[in-house]
C-alpha cells in the first residue's frame, strides 16, 4: 500500500504532463478562425455539377497556379442568388456584386520562403490533387482554419496530428514531407528548387 | 483511510509532469515554431495574397543587367528569379539582384526629403516638404554661385552614362559650367588609357566578345557569357582572388602594390619575341628611356619584387602570347578601388606590347549609345582626384549605388569649409549619411530605369527595367528635382520631360542607327535590330526584359600611338621599382588591404533577407574581419576570433582576427562591408568603416596601407 502511495504523485504528474502536452497544448497552440462563408466542395465537384479541381483551381497559360479562384469565376454562376441559404445571399451581396474577393483562409498556403510549383507536380508529374489535399474536394462544409499562434502557419502545414507523424499521405506539408515524397519517387531536389 | 499530501509529493508531481511534458510534442513543437517566428523580422513584408502574375525584366543594380522573372501578387513584386533562356545572363543573377524586391521596404528607406539638424556631426534629421527642399537647394546654389562661381557646384555621379547623367550635365551647364565628377568605375582604366594615346581616340572599350585571353589586374570585369563559353582564358593578378576570379585559368598571387612590376615584366618578355617591333611603331615618345626601363624588369628581377616565381611570369607571358587576341585590364576592386596611375600606365604599356590596341579582340574605340552624346562639351567629365581640394561649395550626390567603395575622406578633401551636400539616395545609408539634405530618388523597381552595359566593353548595350512599383509621393527623380531647382533659381530651363519620354527618344535614336542585335529575355536567338520595324517595337521588347547590343560593322579602326605624358616614366619607375606596397617596412607591421564584395561594401543597402542570411550563416566576411595567414598570426601573437587594434597613419580601429591559410603572409585583408547595419542592426546605428584607415593618395588610390595589428 505504501509502495503504491509512493508512486502515485509522480504517476499523477506524468499523466498531467502527458495530458498537457498531447491535449491541452494543441488546443492552446492553434487559434480557430471561421471561414467567411460556408462552401460545399461536394456540391460543386460532385455529380450535381461535375466540376473538376482544375475548373476552379487551375493554371494561367504560363503555368502560374491560380489557387483560390477570383470572384469573377464565382460570378459566372452566382451573379444572382441560387437557392435560399444565408451564405449564398452574403456571397452575392457582399462579394459578387461589388466584385470583392472573398477573404478565404487557405489551409495549404505554403510559407513565404517556399515556392511550390503546382504545375510541375500536377501537369508534369501527374500527381492527383488528393495526394496532398486528401478528400478536401468531397467536403460539404469548410472546417475552421487553424492558425498556429507562434509561427502563424496553417495547421495543415504541420499536419493534423500534433506529433507530426502522419498516418495518411496527405497529412502534413512540411519540408520533410516534400523530401520524403521526392525520395520515394526518386526525384532529385535541391534547396533552390523551393527556396528561391 | 486518509492521505496527507506533503511537499515531497508536490515535488514528485512536478517531476512527473516534467517527464510527461518531455514525452509529449510540446517542447519540440514549440522550439520549431519559435524558430520559425524568429525568422519573421519586422522588415519582412509578408507576401500579399491575391492574383499572381509574372513578367520579365532586367536587374538595374549594375551594368550586367541580368534578366529576371518577377513574380507579383496583385501587381506587387515579391520574388525575383533568374531566367535560364536569356542569352546575356544565361540564367544567372547575383544574390543582391535576387533580393531587390525587398529594397523598396528596407528599414533605411526614405520616403520624404529630410534635412539634417545642425552641424555635420549631428545625426538628427527632420522631414522637409518637397517644395521646401527645392527652395533650400536653390538658396544654396545662389549662395555658391555668388561666393565661389559656378565651378564650385558639383555633381558626383555614381553611374555615369545614363540619361540621368545627361540631365546632371545639363543642369551643370545651365549653372554656367559646374563640375561633373564621375565616380571611379570599371571604365576608369580605359579612360586613362585613351588619354595616353595620340591622337586622342575618344572612349575606348575592350572587345571581349572576340578576345581570346584577358589578364586582369584587380577584380576582372564582367565577362560576356558568350566569351566564357568560347573558352576565353582568364588570368588574374592580385594578392587575393576575388569571387569574380574564382574560375580564372591562372592566378598570379602578387604582393600588394606590385601590379606595375608584373605588367612591365610581362611587357619585357613579350617584346623579346618576334613581332615586338610593334612597340617601336606604337610608342610615339620617350621610346628609348622606356625600353631602358623595361630592360630592368627581367622575370627574375620582377619575381623578387612581386613574390612570384620567375617561371610563373614566363608561363603567363606564354599563355598570353599563344592565346591570340589578348587584353590586359586594370580592374577596380569593390573595396580597394582603382589602381594607382603608375600601375595603369604600366598595364597600358603591356596592352601595347600585347598588340591589343586597335585590334579585333583587343582595345577598340567605343561607339557609345546613339543619342547619348549631345553638345555637353561645356561640362567635361572629371575624375574625383583631378578636382582641386577645397573647391566644391555645393555637392550633389547621385543616389545610384555602384556597389564600389569610395572613402568619404577622398570626397571630403574636395569640399570647401561649410560646403553643403545634397544626396539623391533612396536610403539613409552610405554617403547619404553625410548629406545636409536628402531628396530620396525612387528605389529599384520603383522607377523606369535604364541599364547601359559595362563601360569596359567595346560594344555598347542597353536594357530597360520597367517600373513595377509606385514610388512614395515624397520621392523624386533627381533630374526632375534639379529642373525645379533651376526654375526656382532663374537658370536656363532644363528639359522637364518625364524619364520615359527621354528614354524613348534614346531608343528611337538606337533604332534609327539601325545597327546591333537584340535579344528577348524569354529566350531565342539574337536577331538583327533592323528586323524590328519601328522604335515602338524596340521599346516594347526592352520593357519586356530584352536587351540591345551594339555591333559596329566594320569594327572601328584605331590609328593612335602611345604618347606618355611628362613625368610618366618617373611614375612608372616608382610604381614598379619601389611602390607603395610590396612588403611591410618594419618587422611587426602588416600591409592592410581592404576587401569586400561588390554591392556590400557599405556604400548602399543590402536586401534585408540577404543581410539576415549573411549574419546567420557567416557566408560573407563582415566589416572589421581581418584575415591573416597563420604565420603572420603567429609572428604577431594573434588568435583566431580575438579582437585586435589596427593602426595606420590615418588612425586606429577595432578588427576581429580571422586566421586564413589563403591569406598572403604579411598582409591583413580587412573586410570593410557589409557592416552591422547591413546585417540588420538598428537602422542608422552605423559604425564607421575601417576604410577610413586606408589613406587615399593624391591620385585617388587607397589599395594598400602599412599598419600594425595588435591583439587587445
Amino acid at each position: 500500500m505504501s509502495r503504491l502511495r509512493s508512486i502515485l504523485p509522480p504517476l499523477l504528474g506524468l499523466l498531467l504532463g502527458l495530458a498537457a502536452g498531447w491535449a491541452a497544448f494543441p488546443y492552446l497552440l492553434y487559434e480557430h478562425e471561421a471561414q467567411p462563408l460556408s462552401f460545399s466542395h461536394a456540391a460543386h465537384a460532385g455529380e450535381t455539377l461535375g466540376l473538376g479541381c482544375e475548373d476552379c483551381h487551375g493554371f494561367e497559360p504560363d503555368g502560374t497556379f491560380i489557387g483560390v479562384p477570383p470572384i469573377e469565376q464565382c460570378a459566372a454562376c452566382h451573379e444572382e442568388t441560387i437557392g435560399d441559404s444565408a451564405d449564398e445571399a452574403i456571397l452575392v451581396r457582399d462579394y459578387v456584386q461589388p466584385r470583392r474577393e472573398v477573404p478565404w483562409r487557405v489551409y495549404s498556403r505554403e510559407p513565404d520562403n517556399a515556392y511550390f510549383p503546382h504545375v510541375v507536380h500536377v501537369r508534369e508529374a501527374g500527381i492527383i490533387c488528393e495526394r496532398c489535399h486528401g478528400e478536401h474536394g468531397a467536403t460539404s462544409t469548410l472546417r475552421p482554419f487553424e492558425r498556429n499562434r507562434v509561427s502563424g502557419y496553417s495547421r495543415d502545414i504541420w499536419g493534423k496530428r500534433i506529433s507530426g507523424i502522419a498516418t495518411v499521405a496527405s497529412d502534413g506539408k512540411k519540408m520533410s514531407d516534400c523530401l520524403r515524397c521526392h525520395a520515394t519517387e526518386d526525384v532529385a531536389a535541391s534547396c533552390q528548387d523551393c527556396h528561391r | 483511510m486518509t492521505t496527507t499530501w506533503t511537499r515531497r509529493d508536490a515535488l514528485m508531481v512536478m517531476g512527473g509532469s516534467a517527464v510527461g511534458l518531455m514525452l509529449s510534442p510540446l517542447p519540440w513543437k514549440l522550439l520549431d515554431d519559435v524558430a520559425i517566428r524568429t525568422q519573421n523580422h519586422p522588415w519582412a513584408v509578408p507576401a500579399p495574397r491575391g492574383r499572381r502574375t509574372s513578367r520579365l525584366t532586367r536587374c538595374s543594380l549594375c551594368p550586367a543587367g541580368c534578366a529576371l522573372r518577377v513574380r507579383s501578387v496583385n501587381g506587387r513584386p515579391f520574388a525575383l528569379a533568374p531566367v535560364p533562356g536569356d542569352l546575356a545572363s544565361r540564367g544567372t543573377a547575383c544574390a543582391l539582384g535576387l533580393g531587390a524586391a525587398q529594397l523598396a521596404y528596407h528599414p533605411d528607406r526614405l520616403t520624404v526629403p529630410v534635412r539634417r539638424l545642425g552641424p555635420a556631426w549631428m545625426t538628427a534629421r527632420v522631414p522637409v516638404a518637397p517644395t521646401g527642399a527645392v527652395h533650400l537647394v536653390s538658396g544654396w546654389l545662389r549662395e555658391t554661385q555668388r561666393a565661389a562661381g559656378p565651378e564650385a557646384v558639383a555633381v558626383l555621379d555614381g553611374w555615369p552614362g545614363r540619361e540621368r547623367s545627361l540631365r546632371y550635365r545639363r543642369f551643370l551647364a545651365s549653372v554656367g559650367g559646374g563640375t561633373y565628377i564621375a565616380a571611379p568605375d570599371e571604365g576608369a582604366f580605359l579612360a586613362r588609357f585613351s588619354g595616353l594615346l595620340d591622337p586622342h581616340p575618344g572612349p575606348l572599350g575592350a572587345d571581349l566578345e572576340h578576345a581570346s585571353a584577358v589578364l586582369s589586374f584587380g577584380t576582372p570585369p564582367l565577362l560576356p557569357m558568350s566569351a566564357a563559353e568560347r573558352g576565353l582564358t582568364l588570368i588574374h593578378a592580385g594578392p587575393r582572388r576575388p569571387a569574380q576570379a574564382a574560375l580564372a585559368d591562372q592566378w598570379l598571387p602578387i604582393r600588394p602594390g606590385t601590379e606595375a612590376t608584373l605588367a612591365l615584366a610581362l611587357a619585357f618578355l613579350l617584346l623579346e619575341t618576334p613581332g615586338s617591333g610593334m612597340l617601336a611603331n606604337l610608342v610615339a615618345a620617350e621610346r628609348e628611356p622606356l625600353l631602358a626601363l623595361l630592360a630592368r624588369f627581367t622575370p627574375e628581377a620582377a619575381a623578387a619584387i612581386t613574390g612570384l616565381a620567375p617561371a610563373a611570369i614566363g608561363q603567363a607571358a606564354m599563355r598570353l602570347r599563344a592565346a591570340g587576341p589578348a587584353v590586359a585590364l586594370a580592374g577596380i576592386d569593390a573595396a580597394a578601388g582603382p589602381l594607382a596611375p603608375g600601375d595603369e600606365i604600366a598595364i597600358a604599356l603591356l596592352g601595347v606590347a600585347l598588340g591589343s590596341v586597335g585590334r579585333v579582340g583587343g582595345i577598340l574605340p567605343r561607339a557609345g549609345l546613339p543619342g547619348a552624346s549631345e553638345d555637353l562639351e561645356r561640362v567635361a567629365i572629371r575624375d574625383l582626384p583631378a578636382v582641386p581640394d577645397g573647391s566644391i561649395h555645393l555637392l550633389l550626390l547621385d543616389g545610384a549605388d555602384p556597389g564600389l567603395a569610395l572613402p568619404w575622406s577622398l570626397v571630403a578633401t574636395k569640399l570647401a569649409p561649410g560646403a553643403r551636400v545634397v544626396s539623391f539616395a533612396p536610403y539613409l545609408s552610405g554617403m547619404a549619411t553625410r548629406a545636409d539634405l536628402i531628396v530620396p530618388a525612387p528605389a529599384p523597381l520603383e522607377g523606369l530605369a535604364e541599364i547601359p552595359g559595362s563601360p569596359v566593353l567595346a560594344q555598347a548595350a542597353l536594357g530597360v527595367a520597367a517600373p513595377l512599383l509606385s514610388p512614395p509621393p515624397g520621392c523624386r527623380e533627381p533630374g526632375d528635382f534639379l529642373a525645379a531647382v533651376a526654375a526656382a533659381t532663374g537658370l536656363p530651363e532644363i528639359e522637364a520631360a518625364p524619364v520615359e519620354s527621354r528614354l524613348r527618344r534614346r531608343v528611337e535614336a538606337i533604332h534609327r542607327a539601325g545597327r546591333g542585335t537584340v535579344i528577348r529575355a524569354g529566350g531565342g536567338e539574337a536577331s538583327e535590330l533592323s528586323a524590328l520595324s519601328s522604335s515602338a517595337d524596340l521599346w516594347d521588347l526592352l520593357l519586356a526584359g530584352g536587351r540591345w547590343s551594339d555591333a559596329p560593322d566594320p569594327p572601328p579602326r584605331l590609328h593612335s600611338a602611345l604618347r606618355l605624358p611628362p613625368g610618366s616614366l618617373a611614375l612608372l619607375a616608382a610604381a614598379a621599382g619601389g611602390g607603395a606596397g610590396q612588403r611591410p617596412a618594419r618587422p611587426r607591421e602588416v600591409l592592410l588591404v581592404p576587401i569586400g564584395i561588390r554591392g556590400a561594401v557599405g556604400t548602399g543597402s543590402l536586401p534585408p533577407a540577404l543581410a539576415k542570411l549573411c549574419r546567420e550563416s557567416d557566408l560573407w566576411p563582415a566589416a572589421g574581419d581581418a584575415f591573416v595567414h597563420p604565420d603572420t598570426a603567429s609572428a604577431l601573437r594573434l588568435r583566431d576570433g580575438r579582437e585586435a587594434v589596427l593602426v595606420t597613419t590615418a588612425g586606429s580601429g577595432r578588427a576581429r582576427v580571422r586566421i586564413d591559410r589563403g591569406a598572403m603572409p604579411g598582409v591583413a585583408f580587412v573586410a570593410i562591408g557589409p557592416g552591422a547595419a547591413e546585417f540588420g542592426a538598428t537602422p542608422g546605428a552605423r559604425e564607421e568603416s575601417l576604410l577610413r584607415l586606408c589613406v587615399p593618395a593624391a591620385a585617388g588610390s587607397w589599395r594598400v596601407a602599412p599598419a600594425t595589428l595588435r591583439e587587445v
